[in-house]
This record gives C-alpha cells, sequence and structure tokens, in this order.
C-alpha cells in the first residue's frame, strides 16, 4: 500500500478544470484548492497502476504545470483497514 | 513489489536533483569561470584531504590534478572534486561520514602522488594530520547524557591517545558514571572514523580542517605543570619548605587528594 | 476518536501537502494531533543479562520509539548503545511473515526449496516427523533447543511439552552456552543457583576483582556503575585479570594478563595466601563451611573415543568428590606459592600479592564477578567454585558489598533457563530429573500420573548435535536462539547434524539466521515485545511486559507455537498404555488438554490486558486460546516455589510484576530479598544463625579442593597462537537484531581478528590485511587489527563472533567442562596466515 501527497502547481485559471481532471483517475482525490490555483491532492496505488505511475499521469494532465511529491508512505504488511485510535 | 514501486519513484527523484545539478552547474558556467575558480579556491570545512597534504594553499599549488592518489586508494575514500562542487575543482578530497581514511600503513595515496602536494616524507600515517575531530555537538552526544555508546572512542584507529574517556560522575542518575569523548590533537590524524560511526542521525562528531578548529593559547602564558613535565621537575631550584606543626593526634588529618 | 489506518496515513499526506502550500486543512489537526500521541508502557531491554528497563513507545501499532526508563533502579534512565536502538530490531527489512518448508514439487523435500505453506501444513509436517521419531525410537529420538533469550511462560511451556508431553529430557537452552558452569559452581557449592547478593553491591563494595568478564563492553550499564563507585570513593580498588587487554584496563589498579587456564592456579595461589597470612575467618569457616576434595582429571568433554577423554582417569566421575577437612584443604593448595603461580600464569609477583591482599584484608569489602571467562572454560564449575572458596575462607558473601556475584549474559539464563529448569537435567525452581521427590512433586503440580517424567537426564546443548549427527535425536525443534551460528565445532557437529537425512529440523526465528537456514521448516516468530513477556535478569529481578504491538504477517510466539502444536498429539500417540491406565480419564485427549486446558493453566478467562492510566493492549494468545495463557502458566509455575521441595525460590504474583519496575525474588511477606542466606535480609534464615547456606541440608556451603588442570587444545608448532571468542558492545550475541540497525552495522560491520601487531609481522600481516584463520577443524577469513579496542597479548588472538559472514564457529573446539557440559569458547589452537 501506497498513499502519497502531491501538492499540483495548475494556471490558476484552469484550476478548478483540473480539479475535474485529476478526480477522474482512479485512487486520486483532490483535498483543496488554495486560491493561487495550487491543488492538494493525495494518490493511493490499486492493482492497475502504482503510486509513481499516477503521479506521472499528473504531469500529463492539461492545465498541469507541475506535481510535486511532498509526503509518501509505504507499506505492505499492515491491516490499513483497522481501527486505530488518535 | 512495494521494493519495485519505491525504485520508481526513488528513480525518478534521483534524475531530478541531477538535472537541477546540471542546471546549477550550466548557470554557474554562465556567471563566469573567474568567479566560480574565486568562489571554489577554499576547501569547504566538510571536505578533508588526504594524509601528507601540503597547506591548502601550497596544496593547489603543487597539486596537478592527476587523481593517481584517488586511483590508489584501497578502499575508495579519496574522491576528485566535480565541477560544481565547493571544492577546487579535480583536487582530491573525502567526506568522513561517507568513506573515512583507513589510515593504511603503507600509504598508497602519499606514494601514489607524483608532485609531492601529498608530502613523501610521510612515512608513518600515525603521523598525519588530514584534520582534527571535535565534538561539536555535547547536547546530543549520548555519552554526554550518560548512555554506554562511545562507539567513536572504540573504533578510534588511536584509542585511548587521539581519543579519551573522561570518567566523571553523572549527578542526574547519581550511581552511573559519565564517558565523555574527548579529542586529543596531539594524536588525532582526522581519519574521521569516529565521524562516520557516530549513531546518531547527524554525527554529534566531526572531522574539520585543523586550522577552523584548533585553538592558540597566548604566547603570554605557559601551563606550570607542562612546562614543569617538560624540564623534567620544577623551573626553581632549592626552595625552602619548613614542615607543619601538628597535634599529636595529626596524623589521622584527612588525607588530601594528591592529583594525577 | 478512530479511523481506520488508511483514512490517518492520508491524513497525514495531506497535512504534509498543505503545509508545503501554506494552508491549514482540518486534515492538518488529525495528523499533528496524533503526532504526539506516542503510547508509553515498560519493559525490559532485549539484550543482556543487566536488564535495564525501558519506556516503549508504540503509535499505530507500530514501535517508534524507547527510553530508558528514569525510575528504575537499574539504569535509570539510561540504556547503551544497543538500548538506544530497540525500537528498529523488530523492523528488518527481512522478517519472516510465514512458515517455509523445504520442497520439491508440492511435497517435503530435504534438499529442496524453502517454500511458504500455512500454518497448518506446517505443522502438519512437523507432527509427523515427531510421531514417527517417538514411534520408531521413542522419547529420546525429539528434541527441543531453547533459550535465555526466551519469555519465562515461553520456558515453562517447552518444559512443560518435551518433560511432561512427550517425556524426553532432550530440552536444553542456549543458557548451556553460557551460564550453565554458572549454575553447577552454584549448586556444587551452595545446593541452589543463582547469586546470593544484588547489584547494590556495586555502591558497597572497596574493591572489584573482574574475572573474565569485560563489563565496560558486555554489561555497559553495570559498568558505568562500577566506573561511579570507583571516582566517588577514592579509596575504591579495581582489579581486572583478563587473557587480553581490555576496556576494563582503562579503570584497573591491579590490570592482569594471565596465560589462559591459569585462572585456576591464580585463585589457589589467593586461598593459599589466606590461609597462609592468617586471615581465615575461622568462625565463619567452622560454622558455615564443609570442606571436600573434588574428583581430578576429569578429561574434557569431548566425545568418548577421543583420546583425551580416554585418558581421562574420571572422565566418567566428574562430578565425584570425597569430604575433607580444612587442614588437608590447606595442604591440597600449599603448592600454589607465589613463585609457583607467578611461575605458570606469567603474572608479576607484586600483581598477584596485591590482588590476594584485597581479598585476605577483613577491613576490605570485596565483589567479584565474572561472566563467560569462568563460564566457557574447560574447567568452568572448578573455577567457579575456586571464587566462592576465597569468598568463603574470608567469610566475605551475602552482605552489601561483600559478594561473588556471576554475571549472566542473556536477559532471561536467570529467569528462564535457570529458574523454570529448561536444562536437560532440571525441572523448575531447583528441581531436577534425577530425584524421585522433585519429579513426584511436579507430576503433582501438573496433575500427571506417576511416572511421567524420566530420570534420566536428556541430551545437553553440545551432545544435542552430536547426537542429530548420529541419527539418534531425529525429530529437533529450535527456538530463539542461532545454534548453528554458536554452537563450537560447526563443520564436524552441527552441520552434519542439522542436514543428516535422517532428521527433521525446525527453526522458530523472526529472521532468516543461519540456523533457520539450516534447518528444513522455518516458523515466523513474534518477538520481544510482539507478544507479553517477563525476563529475569542477573539479579533475581523478574520484569514483565505487555504486547505492545501485533507480530507482522503470520508470525507467531514460540508460546503459540508450543501449545498449538501439542494440540496435534493424542496422548495414545506419545504416552505407553500404562501411564495412561494411571490416569484413565486422559484417555483420548490431547497433550494441550492436559498439559495445558488443565483446569490450572486456563484458569484465567478472556480479559482485556490494561495498565492503570487505561491503555488497552493485545494479547494474541489470549485471543486465540481464549483464556489468559501467560497467566495461566505463571500462576502455576509460581506453585513450584512457593511449594516445591526446595526453598527460597516464593515469586510474587503475575498481577504485581506488571505492577511493578521488576522484583527481586524471593519476593516475601510483600518484600524483595536483596542478600540471600543472611539473617536480617533473608527471611529463610532461621532466627540467631546469622548465617544460612539452606540450599544444602545442613545449611553450610561447601569448599572444594580442587587443582590446575591444564586446557583440551594448547598452541603448538604448527596451529601456534591460543584463539579467544567473545562479543563488542554494538552487537548482541549473533547479530541477528543488532546487524539489522543500520547504525550498529555501520559502528561494527565485520568481525577482525584482534592481534599483536608483532604477531602479525611475523607473518607479513599488517593492519587492515586479510588473513585466514586456521584450526584443525576449519577455517575463516578476517581482516587483521593490531589497534583498537582489545590488546592480546603475543601468542594470543581475540575475534568477535557477532558476524554470520564468517563463522567463527568453524574454528572453535566442542571441548565442555565435563561437569557443566558448557563449551569453551575462549581456549584453542589456532594458525593465522595471509589469505592468498
Amino acid at each position: 500500500m501506497n498513499i502519497s501527497g502531491v501538492l499540483v502547481h495548475t494556471i490558476p485559471e484552469q484550476a478548478d478544470e483540473v480539479k475535474t481532471r485529476l478526480m477522474e483517475i482512479p485512487g486520486v482525490e483532490v483535498h483543496a484548492v488554495t486560491e493561487n490555483g495550487r491543488l492538494i491532492v493525495t494518490i493511493e496505488d490499486d492493482d492497475e497502476k502504482v503510486v509513481a505511475d499516477k503521479a506521472l499521469d499528473l504531469h500529463q494532465c492539461q492545465g498541469v504545470i507541475s506535481a510535486a511529491m511532498i509526503y509518501q508512505y509505504g507499506n505492505n504488511d499492515e491491516d490499513f483497514e483497522e481501527e486505530i485510535s488518535i | 513489489m512495494a521494493n519495485n514501486k519505491t525504485g520508481s519513484i526513488l528513480n525518478r527523484r534521483r534524475f531530478l536533483i541531477e538535472t537541477a545539478i546540471t542546471a546549477c552547474s550550466v548557470s554557474l558556467f554562465g556567471a563566469g569561470l573567474a568567479l566560480y575558480a574565486r568562489q571554489a579556491s577554499s576547501l569547504p570545512p566538510y571536505a578533508i584531504r588526504p594524509p601528507g597534504a601540503l597547506p591548502e594553499e601550497d596544496f593547489l599549488g603543487a597539486c596537478i590534478r592527476c587523481g593517481l592518489c584517488v586511483r590508489d586508494c584501497p578502499y575508495d575514500t579519496l574522491r576528485l572534486a566535480k565541477l560544481g562542487e565547493q571544492t577546487p575543482l579535480g583536487t582530491p578530497y573525502f567526506l568522513a561520514r561517507d568513506i573515512p581514511c583507513e589510515m593504511c600503513e603503507h600509504i598508497p595515496c602519499v606514494k601514489a602522488c607524483p608532485t609531492g602536494a601529498l608530502e613523501p616524507e610521510l612515512t608513518n600515517i600515525n603521523d598525519a594530520r588530514m584534520g582534527l575531530a571535535v565534538l561539536s555537538d555535547q547536547e546530543t552526544c549520548l555519552n554526554f547524557l550518560g548512555l554506554r555508546c562511545d562507539v567513536c572512542y572504540r573504533v578510534c584507529p588511536l584509542i585511548d591517545e587521539a581519543i579519551t574517556l573522561d570518567m566523571q560522575h553523572n549527578r542526574r542518575s547519581g550511581k552511573h558514571a559519565l564517558f565523555l569523548p574527548v579529542v586529543h590533537s596531539e594524536y588525532c590524524t582526522g581519519c574521521g572514523k569516529c565521524e562516520r560511526t557516530c549513531v546518531l542521525e547527524v554525527a554529534a562528531i566531526k572531522v574539520f580542517p585543523k586550522p577552523l578548529v584548533k585553538a592558540e593559547l597566548g604566547e603570554h602564558y605557559r601551563l606550570g605543570w607542562k612546562e614543569k613535565e617538560k624540564a623534567g621537575g620544577s623551573l626553581i631550584k632549592d626552595v625552602l619548605d619548613l614542615p607543619d606543626r601538628m597535634p599529636d593526634n595529626g596524623l589521622n588529618l584527612p588525607k588530601i587528594p594528591e592529583g594525577l | 476518536m478512530k479511523i481506520t489506518r488508511r483514512e490517518f496515513i492520508k491524513a497525514n499526506a495531506i497535512a504534509a501537502t498543505a503545509a508545503a502550500a501554506g494552508v491549514t486543512l482540518p486534515q492538518t489537526a488529525i495528523a499533528a494531533g496524533a503526532r504526539d500521541k506516542i503510547r508509553w508502557d515498560k519493559a525490559v531491554c532485549r539484550f543482556c543479562g543487566t536488564g535495564c528497563s525501558v519506556l516503549v513507545g508504540t503509535q499505530n501499532g507500530r514501535v517508534v520509539a524507547t527510553q530508558g526508563d528514569p525510575d528504575a533502579p537499574v539504569n535509570r534512565g539510561l540504556n547503551c548503545i544497543k538500548g538506544y536502538f530497540l525500537s528498529k530490531i523488530m523492523y528488518g527489512k527481512d522478517r519472516l511473515t510465514k512458515p517455509l518448508l523445504r520442497m520439491t514439487d508440492g511435497e517435503y523435500d530435504k534438499e529442496g526449496e524453502f517454500t511458504p505453506v500455512s500454518w497448518d501444513q506446517a505443522f502438519d509436517i512437523m507432527a509427523e516427523k515427531f510421531k514417527e521419531a517417538l514411534k520408531e525410537k521413542g522419547p529420546s529420538a525429539v528434541g527441543m533447543f531453547g533459550s535465555g533469550q526466551w519469555t519465562i511462560w515461553e520456558g515453562y511451556a517447552g518444559v512443560k511439552l518435551m518433560k511432561a508431553g512427550f517425556r524426553s529430557n532432550n530440552l536444553d537452552p542456549n543458557a548451556r552456552h553460557c551460564m550453565a558452569s554458572a549454575v553447577a559452581g552454584f549448586m556444587r557449592t551452595f545446593g541452589a543457583d543463582e547469586p546470593m547478593g544484588c547489584y547494590d553491591d556495586l555502591e558497597h563494595a572497596d574493591a572489584f576483582v573482574l574475572w573474565g568478564a569485560n563489563m565496560s563492553e558486555m554489561h555497559p550499564i553495570l559498568w558505568s556503575r562500577l566506573t561511579d563507585r570507583r571516582l566517588t570513593a577514592p579509596h575504591v580498588k579495581v582489579a581486572v585479570l583478563s587473557t587480553f587487554k581490555n576496556r576494563n584496563f582503562d579503570l584497573a589498579d591491579i590490570p592482569i594478563v594471565f596465560k589462559p587456564q591459569t585462572d585456576l592456579a591464580i585463585l589457589n595461589y589467593i586461598a593459599n595466601y589466606i590461609i597462609e597470612s592468617g586471615n581465615v575467618n575461622e568462625e565463619f569457616v567452622k560454622k558455615h563451611v564443609n570442606f571436600r576434595i573434588g574428583n581430578t582429571d576429569i578429561g574434557y568433554g569431548l566425545r568418548p573415543e577421543d583420546p583425551r577423554e580416554q585418558a581421562a582417569e574420571n572422565a566418567k566421575k566428574a562430578g565425584g568428590s570425597k569430604s575433607a577437612t580444612f587442614e588437608e584443604y590447606k595442604a591440597f593448595v600449599a603448592k600454589y606459592t607465589l613463585d609457583y603461580v607467578h611461575e605458570l600464569s606469567g603474572v608479576p609477583k607484586d600483581r598477584l600479592e596485591a590482588l590476594a591482599k584485597l581479598y585476605a584484608d577483613p577491613k576490605i569489602k570485596v565483589t567479584s564477578y565474572w561472566t563467560m571467562g569462568f563460564n566457557q572454560h574447560t574447567r568452568g564449575t572448578w573455577v567457579n567454585q575456586m571464587c566462592y572458596n576465597i569468598h568463603l575462607l574470608t567469610g566475605k558473601i551475602s552482605e552489601p558489598g561483600n559478594s561473588p556475584f556471576s554475571l549472566t549474559g542473556q536477559p532471561s539464563a536467570c529467569g528462564t533457563a535457570r529458574e523454570v529448569g529448561t536444562f536437560a537435567h532440571r525441572l523448575p525452581a531447583d528441581l531436577v530429573v534425577k530425584k524421585k521427590e522433585h519429579r513426584d512433586f511436579s507430576e503433582k503440580i501438573w496433575k500427571l500420573p506417576e511416572g511421567t517424567i524420566e530420570p534420566k537426564p536428556g541430551y545437553h546443548a553440545v551432545l544435542q548435535n552430536r547426537m542429530l549427527k548420529d541419527g539418534k535425536l531425529n525429530a529437533y525443534w529450535v527456538q530463539c536462539t542461532n545454534n548453528v551460528q554458536a554452537a563450537a565445532n560447526l563443520n564436524e557437529e552441527t552441520w552434519p547434524g542439522y542436514r543428516n537425512p535422517d532428521n527433521f529440523i525446525v527453526v522458530s526465528d523472526p529472521y532468516p539466521t543461519v540456523t533457520a537456514l539450516s534447518a528444513d521448516l522455518i516458523l515466523p516468530t513474534a518477538m520481544w515485545t510482539e507478544k507479553e513477556g517477563a525476563y529475569g535478569n542477573a539479579e533475581r529481578r523478574s520484569q514483565f511486559w505487555r504486547q505492545q504491538v501485533k507480530a507482522p504477517g503470520e508470525s507467531k510466539s514460540d508460546l503459540w507455537q508450543t501449545v498449538e502444536f501439542s494440540k496435534r498429539f493424542k496422548v495414545e500417540e506419545v504416552w505407553p498404555e500404562e501411564l495412561i491406565a494411571k490416569k484413565p480419564e486422559y484417555r483420548g485427549k490431547t497433550l494441550y488438554d492436559i498439559l495445558f486446558a488443565n483446569g490450572q493453566v486456563d484458569k484465567y478467562p478472556k480479559q482485556e490486558v490494561k495498565d492503570s492510566a487505561g491503555n488497552v493492549y493485545h494479547n494474541d494468545e489470549m485471543e486465540d486460546f481464549g483464556f489468559y495463557l501467560q497467566k495461566g502458566l505463571y500462576e502455576e509455575y509460581r506453585l513450584f516455589g512457593l511449594h516445591g521441595p526446595k526453598k527460597g525460590h516464593e515469586l510474587a504474583t503475575f498481577d504485581q510484576y506488571h505492577q511493578s519496575r521488576g522484583l527481586r525474588w524471593p519476593v516475601i511477606d510483600g518484600k524483595e530479598t536483596l542478600w540471600r542466606y543472611r539473617e536480617g535480609y533473608d527471611p529463610h534464615v532461621e532466627k540467631g544463625a546469622g548465617i544460612q547456606f539452606y540450599g544444602n541440608p545442613d545449611g553450610k556451603a561447601k569448599i572444594f579442593a580442587l587443582p590446575y588442570e591444564p586446557p583440551a587444545e594448547e598452541p603448538d608448532d604448527e596451529y601456534n597462537l591460543w584463539l579467544v571468542t567473545g562479543r563488542v558492545l554494538e552487537h548482541w550475541h549473533s547479530g541477528s537484531m543488532t546487524r539489522r540497525v543500520p547504525e550498529l552495522y555501520r559502528a561494527f560491520p565485520d568481525a577482525v581478528v584482534f592481534m599483536h601487531y608483532k604477531d602479525a609481522k611475523v607473518r607479513k600481516l599488517r593492519r587492515g590485511m586479510v588473513a585466514k584463520l586456521k584450526t584443525r577443524r576449519g577455517e575463516i577469513v578476517a581482516m587483521v587489527e593490531t589497534r583498537g579496542r582489545n590488546r592480546p597479548p603475543r601468542g594470543v588472538v581475540f575475534i568477535p563472533w557477532f558476524d554470520a559472514s564468517r563463522l567463527v564457529n568453524k574454528l572453535t573446539l566442542d571441548a565442555t567442562c565435563p561437569i557443566s557440559k558448557e563449551t569453551d569458547y575462549k581456549k584453542c589452537a589456532v594458525k593465522i596466515e595471509r589469505a592468498s
């Protein structure tokens, strides 16, 4: 299981369009759009594609200037559906 | 699978970093070689010269950037400065945290040097003074905190000479001792084994070029006990000392510690 | 607040990304709130016998940090460098997560490749092989090798399964390699195992004598206490004895490097000096001591056909002795004069005298420490006893500061191997299989028919490997130890034994150690705080911990494995009819029903494990078996100490240990015991007796007259150096945990051979060159070190054994103390030359 946090820079005018496009990629979620057109995005891998490849997909997306990997978590040994107290 | 995934990310990251480095170097060229040369003429504090290196200015004059010392280093300790690094281009150095000097008895790097930039007179590796180890962070050093690490001490090729442990009472625990590592410049060759093996995330003991870290006592003051030791006795002779008058039972006075 | 782990990780990802963008989102609060929310609970360090208390920090099901417990009496918040990295030992990249069986085309094959199988498949083949061995050859064909790093209940469950279930005494712990001589010494002299004193001696002694204990590296935190005593009380003296200069010598007032094996002579010289100088504490000796003369010429525990055994007069009666008088003892040690012992040992006379004076002077309180220098010795039992002799002659024993103290190597060599009695000849609480009274008592506690426990001691560690090789031990289970890297003479005994086609070898381990890879079936094992546990340290302190995290994958604790495996055996498959006939109600039952679901062990129902702050902990065994297995086993085991025939082993309750930072037994009337055998300190000593060594029926200790005898193998013209093996501070034993911590690996990556530079030079070797070390049994290569921490004199070399890439046990000789059966890892002959 890999989960990454990615900061995506867009052309500010196209930010909302980019958001819609990104949301169509499986495993990609957009959590917020900042005023100057940056998107807070998480990517999870699935059976089809791994995080790294999906990160490349972000780059290909129209309106994206850059995508910076900020946070990366990888571990195959844990039960991800287990409830934990925080 | 997991490894492959991380692998591709890592490779990508490396690619990005390397691209960034190339970009930097190119811009350096753009800024003009003169400026670059001036910037790089002083050795950065983390770069350590091979054993027997002449004082930095002379060394830069004598070193012909041939790379033979690097070739002959059996431990891949030495490397040649590349364009874009702070160290003057083509000169040999090492980073203690990466690969320290293993202090080969036959000193192959010095033998390989065709110009004497590494002094051929250096035949005993113990006489090398590549740098000086400094315990630069006493707040984080585990031994200063009372733990029993002392890895730097035990790994020191000149254990008990270049690094000793100063034993002191641990006032916090009340019943343990602190073993404080102390570096002695008289013996430290600057090989960097201590910095390499320091178990902390960032080393608490580091090797620096000696001129950068070694203090100097003022010419106007001498250490009495050192001078006495040098002279083999007191510097002034035939001093009068009268016995102390004691009551008869005075023999039981507590003994004053004599010191070392 | 409860969320899934996936949601939590995502919150972290969002928070970090948002932070990079300079914005704040709700997830930031979740991540930040949890970041500092580490749950802290107490545990004990996984490594040496010191028993430092630690606090374990857990977050999201992972141990993320540890700290020394600042309030623990042993270490007051301190750790050595191994303890500093405790949080990393469970997370090596190559943790085993599935049972692995050697297979070819889907079938078990001794020569096959390791293939993942289910636990069911693993236990199927294992049960088949154990049943086959039991059926064909009886209980002597099955065996188990356990550990001084087992938790107390793991050892106890092992004893029950082997000695009561399979009726085989072929159970021995790796503590045979480290503490057996100490045990035999205690039993022969005092009739009761383990030290009379405790660590508080460190703050009371006027002099410390280190006999083959490199405390500065092997017991780093105790060493720091000893050093502090030396620093803060200037009158304190420290004597250090070793066959090479080690870091202890930094503190030594009396440094002594002696020729290997001559510690025996030095001890007799001291006894002689005490007598000659009129410093025998006559009143003490008269009231509290008996004298005996031990059998001599007892051989070296080698195979019986070895010429050295054939030549030894008393090889078969090594433990024999006859009673004697003080006068006879005096005459016996009289030949150990200063001149003779100086000649033999090579130690300067003034140092020998200075050492003897420390013991002889009635005003000086002396604490003696020893570890493997004494124990791993072909006369290990003797040398332990000879040290007691000088403490007994002077009455310097069982009071603060006057203490002969055997330091343990492993975290629970005392708690598990010795107290639980996982040795081939023992039962819990100092009982032995040989004595009917002891067997009867054990059978009563365990609700077994009379005659279940075999009276004959089983195969000890060294013999197990020989019997594997000889094909007499065929189904064999190794838990929690790396014996293929540890046991001496790998090439001639261990390896052929493990790979003997007649044998089925099972190894339970968290990591693919050399031993695991030599097995036929590997069982993935939960370690340290992945299970609820208890260890007993060198000063009789038992310490408990709760399960902090889940083990990875399908790993299960040794305890689970042992208990679960017992379900596979119907009593009819393992016990003869006449035994079952004595307990007909056991008919048709499994060993699990008889040993563990026996109304005692399963007495405590499933419950929440909670600390005083209300945190709830996992207990995977309770989950699986449906009752509080650890508590049931412990409380049953505790009956041995409370009601057994050997007094002085009272333990506190299970719950008390979970509440405390460890307690020193015997725990009586809610109080710990610091010094045993002395009135006022030890409640077992009768009023007015002053001292009672109540392990022996007459309450007296025994002074044994024992001589110097040469070692099994000495350097000669060809193999012309002494080889000494041992450890380094950075690594624990075979390195299976510490070498997986990158920082520790970097600190001491590969074993090097420490030697005198002149010894190197005459062999055309220099520091940093690769040398070949060769003995009559095998060879390895290692880099030469002529500088550094250890400085052997000419003629001696030292090499640590942590390095799996150069197996030092190819070199060592499997000669043992014939009484304790513990191997001498400190003395054999080696030849060193340049590796081509």
